[in-house]
């Protein structure tokens, strides 16, 4: 009785599953740096849609997330906190569609700085997955962190520059001595667009295909599996039909890359090989709305829309315009853009 | 019966030329296919190579033959599936028998025979099916497209190394660094947008040693797509990427907590003045960012101030207990040390006393001075 009663008490119910049995690494143990773990949960009641993405965006952050986060909705972000502080989760990432303006907010956990993004406009994994003949999405992509790459942002701003970083730091970091090649699977992409100040963000899985090779006889080195001889006279035809290096020699000069260690059993060291992406999990939108000192709380030091707030970047430009002293950033060409 | 019949039918009474050159064509033809059965290493006679005999030979000599007998069966395996070269025994047969006979008519000439033997094998490459043609021109079609694209390649790359250091310097020296770190190993990533790619692939082809970088994606994803406003975007920035082992960055000073509260209210302050303030957040929020303890908010250092005093305050008070009781359970111990040893001299006495006043205790003893 008294243990019922305790648990219509517990206020604060969030609970996360662990993998039974294994304890996440906290600190990385080839670069000795700390691993960055993500909380993605939602605030507030969400349509179907944004649920969804609220669920594309966990498995995107696998494996340093909390996959089967369960949240109630008597939880507050406090409670959150408390969770996160003995669990090392480092970013929060969280959805919430306030006035049906689905916005997302990246925030550093203990006291760090948030990021506040509307997203414009979205496409859930499944949508991708059905507008591509031949999706591929296995478990163990999901095994690694992806990578990241980021592009436009050198333009500037300091806001620029803050959701480098932040984006950055989410994903933990790649010792190149020693990273296996074959564990870079993924990859995010982050566009910055300075005319219409949006982010592109994109979420793709690797693949490489060796430059060279038929298609036939790399899928029987990968799969060892007997082909279909019945049309064929003699096995020489086999090898020699079609045998060019791939129906879409197009992009070969461009796109190969030659490896410095064996991946798998076709790509080999010193050979060329051909990145190929196909893109998973969702596409998003966004753009930096607002970015706040604290979790989600402290000074907006960042506002896109208040015109009448000291930080706003029309202010700022004009306060460069006049001054012309602050070597930092360049604001003119995002504020001659929104100017005009 | 029948069978007899039939044979001796097959062979003419009269035997006409024509006849006998169709026999005769026949019968080769047949001894053809009964040596095309026979594998070459079998039939042909081994001229070429004399036994070789390898146990007397010293050491370098045996690794020297090795590697001829690894280059030979490599030759080998390559020769066997080369289309072009004779492979049935039939042809090498006959190969060796035109060898035969150019080598007795002219002997030392080297040379010549080697341009007899590249004729034969001409030759035999014009005798040879029609699918080793077809073979020949489909390669023969390749290279030149590939030639084509390699010239392209090294023209962009001539005419983009002139133009090089005219690059816009509006490029941060932090994304330049970058740059440089990661030379080494970044992976690819394409799209399949031709042009684009090969551009900006040739543009970065001089930075990077092994790898090539793309820069290519951006026009692809963006929403609007403007065809003509494809610049070459000079910004990328990747993940955190780790080269050497240890990268110390200079350990910052650790300050006291006091000293903290008070460089912490100073920031306030500096904070509520616009200029100076909106530097000095923006700098707390990306070293927040990227992971850095920054302590500037005074009401969090004077709790932890708060909790450290609390905690050293135990700390004395504990230490304070454990002496107490530590003395405490010494003089315990003294005391009932000297206790037991005063008890001890006094049982000695006792037990003296006790002996003297045995003797005097008998039963019916008169001498007792005591009442």
């Amino acid at each position: 009785m008294a243990r019922w009663r305790d648990r219509r008490r517990q206020r604060a119910v969030v609970k996360t599953q662990v993998a039974k049995n294994k304890k996440q690494p906290g600190v990385d143990q080839v670069t000795g740096g700390k691993i960055p773990k993500s909380f993605v949960f939602a605030r507030g009641k969400l349509p179907g849609p944004l649920k969804q993405l609220e669920l594309d965006l966990r498995k995107l952050m696998l494996p340093y997330t909390a996959l089967k986060l369960k949240e109630k909705k008597r939880n507050n972000l406090k409670d959150f906190l408390n969770v996160a502080g003995p669990m090392g989760v480092t970013h929060f990432l969280m959805i919430s569609n306030p006035k049906s303006i689905p916005y997302l907010r990246v925030a550093r956990t203990p006291q760090g700085p948030t990021l506040t993004f509307q997203i414009k406009e979205y496409a859930l994994a499944a949508d991708i997955a059905k507008s591509q003949p031949k999706y591929r999405c296995t478990p163990e992509l999901f095994k690694n962190s992806p990578l990241i790459v980021l592009s436009g942002f050198g333009g500037g701003g300091q806001h620029l520059k803050l959701t480098t970083i932040m984006f950055q730091n989410i994903f933990p970091a790649i010792d190149i001595n020693s990273v296996k090649l074959s564990s870079c699977q993924r990859i995010v992409l982050l566009n910055y667009n300075a005319e219409e100040r949006l982010i592109d963000f994109r979420h793709y899985s690797i693949r490489l295909q060796p430059v060279g090779v038929s298609k036939r006889i790399r899928r029987i080195v990968q799969t060892h599996q007997v082909p279909d001889l019945r049309n064929l006279q003699d096995v020489s035809e086999f090898l020699t039909k079609a045998g060019y290096g791939s129906e879409s020699e197009g992009d070969d000069e461009a796109a190969t890359v030659s490896l410095p260690t064996d991946v798998d059993r076709v790509n080999k060291a010193s050979n060329k090989s051909a990145v190929r992406l196909q893109e998973i999990g969702p596409r998003l939108t966004l753009r930096l709305v607002k970015v706040e000192e604290g979790l989600c709380s402290g000074n907006v030091i960042f506002d896109e829309f208040d015109t009448s707030s000291v930080y706003s970047v029309e202010k700022e430009t004009d306060r460069e315009a006049a001054e012309d002293s602050e070597k930092e950033t360049s604001e003119d060409e995002p504020a001659d853009s929104a100017e005009d | 019966m029948g069978k007899k019949r039939a044979v001796g039918a097959d062979e003419p009474t009269t035997t006409s030329p024509l006849d006998l050159k169709t026999l005769i064509r026949e019968y080769s033809l047949f001894f053809d296919q009964l040596v095309e059965l026979i594998p070459a290493r079998f039939f042909l006679p081994n001229s070429s190579d004399d036994k070789p005999w390898f146990p007397g030979l010293s050491k370098s000599q045996k690794k020297k033959v090795k590697a001829q007998t690894r280059e030979n069966i490599l030759k080998s395996r390559r020769d066997r599936l080369d289309p072009t070269r004779p492979t049935s025994t039939l042809d090498l047969l006959k190969k060796s028998l035109d060898e035969e006979r150019d080598s007795s008519s002219d002997e030392e000439d080297d040379e010549d025979e080697a341009i007899e033997e590249e004729e034969e094998e001409e030759e035999e490459d014009e005798k040879e099916v029609a699918k080793a043609q077809s073979v020949a021109l489909s390669t023969d079609e390749r290279p030149v497209t590939y030639e084509e694209l390699r010239e392209r390649l090294r023209r962009r790359i001539v005419e983009l190394s002139a133009g090089r250091n005219t690059r816009p310097e509006s490029r941060l020296k932090q994304e330049r660094k970058k740059e440089m770190k990661n030379k080494k190993k970044v992976k690819v990533q394409t799209k399949r947008n031709q042009e684009n790619n090969k551009e900006k692939e040739d543009a970065s082809a001089g930075n990077t040693g092994k790898r090539k970088r793309d820069d290519g994606n951006d026009e692809n994803f963006s929403k609007n797509k403007k065809k003509n406003n494809v610049r070459e975007p000079t910004d990328i920035t990747f993940g955190q990427v780790r080269i050497d082992g240890k990268e110390n960055k200079k350990r910052k000073k650790k300050l006291s907590k006091e000293k903290e509260l008070e460089r912490a209210k100073r920031l306030e302050e500096v904070k509520k003045d616009p200029e100076k303030g909106k530097k000095v957040s923006w700098k707390a929020a990306v070293s927040k960012a990227a992971g850095e303890k920054v302590h500037d908010d005074p009401k969090l250092l004077k709790q932890s101030i708060k909790r450290e005093k609390k905690r050293q305050e135990k700390n004395k008070q504990k230490w304070r207990e454990r002496k107490e009781t530590v003395a405490k359970a010494k003089a315990e111990k003294q005391s009932k040390r000297s206790e037991n040893i005063k008890e001890r001299i006094h049982q000695k006495k006792m037990r003296k006393i006790e002996k003297r006043e045995k003797k005097l205790m008998r039963p019916g003893f008169e001498g007792r001075k005591e009442a």
